[in-house]
């Protein structure tokens, strides 16, 4: 049978057409595998992750390195806001007296728990949260969180987190009065972080309103133990801001001028 | 009558009535002996975290125990006052249907033989339902629950029975509980506790707790114009003090501080915008946050508790316009505004949709209504002793605690100054924040106000008397522009913007073709000329042959002539008619042969001249040929067109120096 299907002439053509057709098909298939092409390109060694200080405004939760990479949570080469502090007594200082004042606040800082507080673990800890400075860039963010836990730090009276404090109230997005009422209560041991930022130079771009208001409450109940700090110090920095004549119609001057007066007055008393 | 009385007299009538007679006495006696259902009535009812109500205090109002549990308890009794006779309960059973996809699973207990009066039957019915939804995902009404209160009934249904082995009857008492709005306000609180759990960190959780459920009480009507949410009530925890304390240490801030009077005489007050006061939980997380986790605490936002404001930005110092955002200087004298003279708490510069500073009383975890461990704060004990530092905080007793007004942290010897008191407009604050309650203002800067002298707490709105158009309104506010007066078209008749005009005044100032069909012009300036139509005046006894006409229309009278028969020429040219007719006095007018040019006054009495033809030739009236050429009206058959025209014209009828347009 075989044998007459292989004689029959139409048979052997069909098979051949059938063939060629089949062959046909799988040469004109598009995706018919191909040499594989290698592409050697020199690599350039990668540029080592630099450890350096974040830039700009920092997110609580991480923040941009300047090569651009993005670091998850924080730093611990950021200082500890609550590490011992010292006062830079200036260099010019050639009268006796304020000297003394300067030397009395420079103990004032190494010495914060004299006046009251106590040394508290959840404040470094909250500190620690809130270092480096919270930046609100939400829209809808009415800055809660972070109202929050200053809140919180602000309760624990801990003198070490003066400073700090000091730079949220001047600083940041939000103004609290537990803060205000934080470093009121320190009393003498928030005068560093105050005086430190209470600089004539900075009346233009600083609120300074917001601690020049915290110093009569403080001067009225510890004028003793501030020594000389009050007329050789603070005194002489209010009556700076309070002399700006050429205010060039700025909102901070004027009103960082008009409080300073008021309260010039007041402890001159 | 007669009949009647005959019939009456019939025995077996008076068998038959003295029959049916009996029968009714004994089915009545049958009845009335024949025991009632029983009396029933729920003498206790709770739902959720509902009162437990009872008859004499019979709200029905409830939150739920979670989002989706609620236990219900209700107790019924036989009442006091029963029948004379009634039938024992055999049995009972209770349902316990809900909305919002609640099913119940239900315990039940009798406190005796359940046919014997005294006997109580109490259900426990624990309930589970949906989880709220955000349907409406960011769009208002932003109310929880598609805005539809949680609604139960618990119905109870005794048996009894005649014991004669007919079918058990039933009676049946219920009770619905549905949720008023202050507790679907209430349950928006408890509903989106969820969210703080899943979307909040653990820590969070434990640090802040879950989001207080303000009290009933704590839910008013007053000062709506703090209401940012989406209920009729809010809570208003003296936000009008804490308003008219911040405008007025603007003003002054701005004045004595910053040399700018700005602000003074009112103006510090009328540019103080409100952008937001209460918002209800719903409203806060979904259309404020959008559901998002924004921030972690705004979910704990005071704004829930009406102990936050935001106000736009303003020109604190009359420089450089509004410097406000972040940390800006104008946002930061408001804030100080703020804190030094309004009492606030905290502030913040911020921008959402613009630039605006947020207030808050209060911190967040120390939201009314709820209980909080850190609510309490210590204060520090002064000492000189530094010797020896302590490294564990000294075990003091808190001296200061929050006050009841939840606003501010006080001595105990200072709780007379924080009780709540009523006040002399009807409504409650704290004696702390009474500034409201004591504070009066005038319109008298506003001469358009006739409200007098007023309590800020009574104070929803200033009110105006009636302007021209008919409401009230402050004519110096935005809000007059849309009371203003208007023009027609027509430059003759105005209107106010606030006024919805009819559709036939409308019509009336719509520019239009007038019935008279050839002029066009607004309706509400037509005159009887050309919508009236008169008829023409008779002459010599011979009426006109137009009858009527419109007086606006250029218009011919046309007089049949008397003598119309006696002139026999009918030759189809124009014979010269001129010349006395008789004795009349009428002459022949126009030719003799047209009907009704003969018996005129003159010869040219029905000669309508070129430029009263209306198409610049003039033609005899009395011609029926030419009448047919310039006075029969065709209709233009042209697509699109349909108006009408005279053959002599073809145009739209005007004449204007001999010249005519033709017809478009």
């Amino acid at each position: 049978m075989l044998k007459d299907l292989l004689s029959n002439r139409i048979f052997i053509g069909i098979l051949v057409l059938l063939i060629c057709v089949v062959v046909s098909v799988y040469f004109l298939r598009p995706d018919l595998p191909e040499d594989p092409i290698v592409i050697y390109t020199p690599v350039a060694p990668l540029p080592k992750p630099k450890a350096e200080a974040p830039i700009g405004e920092t997110e609580r939760d991480g923040h941009v390195h300047e090569d651009g990479t993005w670091h998850d949570g924080s730093h611990e080469i950021h200082q500890n806001p609550a590490a011992p502090s010292s006062v830079q007594v200036p260099d010019s200082i050639t009268d006796p007296e304020v000297l003394a004042a300067w030397q009395r606040l420079d103990y004032i800082a190494k010495n914060p728990f004299e006046w009251g507080g106590h040394p508290s673990d959840r404040a470094l800890e909250l500190m620690d949260k809130l270092t480096p400075m919270w930046v609100i860039d939400d829209p809808h963010d009415h800055g809660e969180e972070l109202m929050m836990t200053l809140d919180l730090l602000a309760e624990e009276r801990d003198p070490r987190s003066a400073a700090l404090l000091v730079t949220y109230q001047l600083d940041s997005q939000v103004q609290g009065t537990p803060i205000d009422e934080a470093l009121v209560a320190m009393g003498p041991a928030s005068m560093p972080a105050l005086i430190a930022r209470l600089n004539p130079e900075e009346s233009r771009e600083v609120f300074l309103v917001l601690i020049i208001r915290l110093l009569p409450p403080i001067v009225e109940q510890h004028r003793s133990e501030l020594g000389g700090i009050v007329d050789h110090i603070i005194i002489p920095r209010l009556e700076a801001i309070a002399g700006i004549k050429d205010h060039q119609g700025d909102g901070y001057v004027l009103a960082n001028r008009s409080r300073a007066r008021k309260v010039l007055a007041l402890l001159r008393k | 009558m007669n009949h009647i009385r005959q019939t009456a007299r019939q025995p077996i009538f008076l068998i038959f009535f003295v029959f049916i007679c009996f029968s009714v006495f004994g089915v009545l006696l049958t009845f009335s002996s024949t025991p009632s259902a029983p009396q029933l009535k729920f003498t206790k009812w709770k739902a959720g975290q509902g009162q437990e109500y009872t008859t004499s205090n019979p709200l029905h109002t409830f939150i739920t125990d979670t989002e989706t549990t609620c236990k219900i308890t209700a107790t019924v009794a036989y009442a006091s006052s029963q029948p004379s006779s009634v039938y024992p309960l055999t049995g009972y059973t209770w349902q316990v249907t809900g909305s919002h996809g609640y099913t119940f699973t239900t315990q039940t207990e009798t406190s005796g033989p359940v046919g014997q009066t005294g006997t109580t039957f109490t259900l426990t019915a624990t309930g589970t339902g949906n989880q709220h939804n955000s349907s409406s995902g960011g769009h208002r009404p932003m109310r929880g629950r598609s805005e539809k209160p949680i609604k139960f009934t618990v119905k109870f249904i005794g048996e009894y029975g005649s014991g004669s082995g007919s079918d058990p009857q039933t009676v049946e008492v219920e009770v619905v509980f549905e949720q008023d709005e202050k507790d679907q306000m209430r349950q928006e609180y408890l509903d989106v506790r969820r969210l703080h759990e899943t979307h909040r960190t653990a820590d969070k959780n434990r640090q802040y707790g879950d989001l207080r459920v303000p009290g009933r009480e704590a839910f008013t009507k007053s000062g709506q114009r703090f209401n940012d949410g989406h209920y009729s009530y809010l809570i208003n925890k003296s936000l009008e003090t804490k308003i008219l304390h911040w405008w007025q240490a603007c003003d002054k801030y701005a004045y004595e501080e910053l040399e700018n009077d700005d602000l003074k005489n009112d103006e510090g007050k009328k540019k103080l915008r409100l952008t937001g006061g209460y918002r209800n939980p719903h409203h806060h997380v979904y259309h404020v946050y959008a559901g998002q986790s924004m921030s972690d605490v705004a979910y704990w936002s005071l704004h829930q508790f009406g102990l936050a404001l935001d106000v736009g930005d303003m020109d604190m110092d009359g420089k450089n316009g509004i410097e406000g955002g972040y940390n800006g200087k104008d946002g930061n004298f408001m804030e100080l505004a703020a804190r030094e003279h309004a009492g606030a708490s905290w502030t913040s510069n911020n921008y959402r949709s613009q630039p605006h500073v947020h207030a808050q009383w209060g911190a967040v975890r120390n939201a009314p209504g709820g209980t909080s461990t850190s609510s309490q704060r210590s204060t520090q004990t002064s000492t000189t002793n530094t010797e020896n530092p302590v490294t564990t905080p000294p075990e003091t007793t808190p001296t200061t605690v929050m006050g009841a007004c939840g606003v501010h942290t006080i001595a105990s010897s200072e709780a007379s100054s924080h009780v709540e008191k009523t006040g002399a407009c009807g409504d409650t604050y704290y004696v702390c924040s009474q500034g409201d309650h004591s504070l009066q203002a005038s319109c008298s800067t506003d001469s358009n106000c006739i409200s007098t002298n007023f309590y800020f707490c009574q104070h929803t709105g200033h009110t105006y008397s009636q302007q021209a158009c008919g409401h009230t309104y402050n004519p110096g506010s935005s809000s007059a522009n849309s009371h203003r007066s208007v023009t027609h078209p027509c430059g003759r008749h105005s209107y106010y913007a606030c006024q919805t005009l009819s559709s036939s005044e409308a019509n009336r100032h719509t520019y239009q073709t007038m019935p008279c069909g050839n002029h066009r012009f607004y309706p509400c300036r037509m005159t009887s000329r050309h919508k009236r139509t008169v008829s023409c005046p008779t002459q010599n006894g011979v009426a006109c042959s137009y009858g009527s006409y419109y007086p606006c229309s250029p218009h011919t009278h046309a007089y049949p002539s008397p003598n119309n028969n006696n002139n026999g020429n009918s030759g189809n040219g124009n014979s010269d008619n001129s010349g006395d007719s008789g004795s009349s006095g009428l002459v022949t007018c126009g030719a003799a042969r047209w009907t009704g040019c003969s018996g005129a006054s003159s010869r040219t009495a029905h000669y309508v001249s070129s430029c009263s033809s209306g198409c610049g030739s003039g033609y005899w009236t009395c011609n029926p040929s030419a009448i047919e050429r310039h006075e029969t009206s065709h209709t233009c058959t042209r697509s699109g067109c349909g108006a009408s025209y005279t053959r002599c014209t073809k145009n739209d009828g005007s004449c204007s120096g001999g010249r005519y347009t033709w017809h478009k």
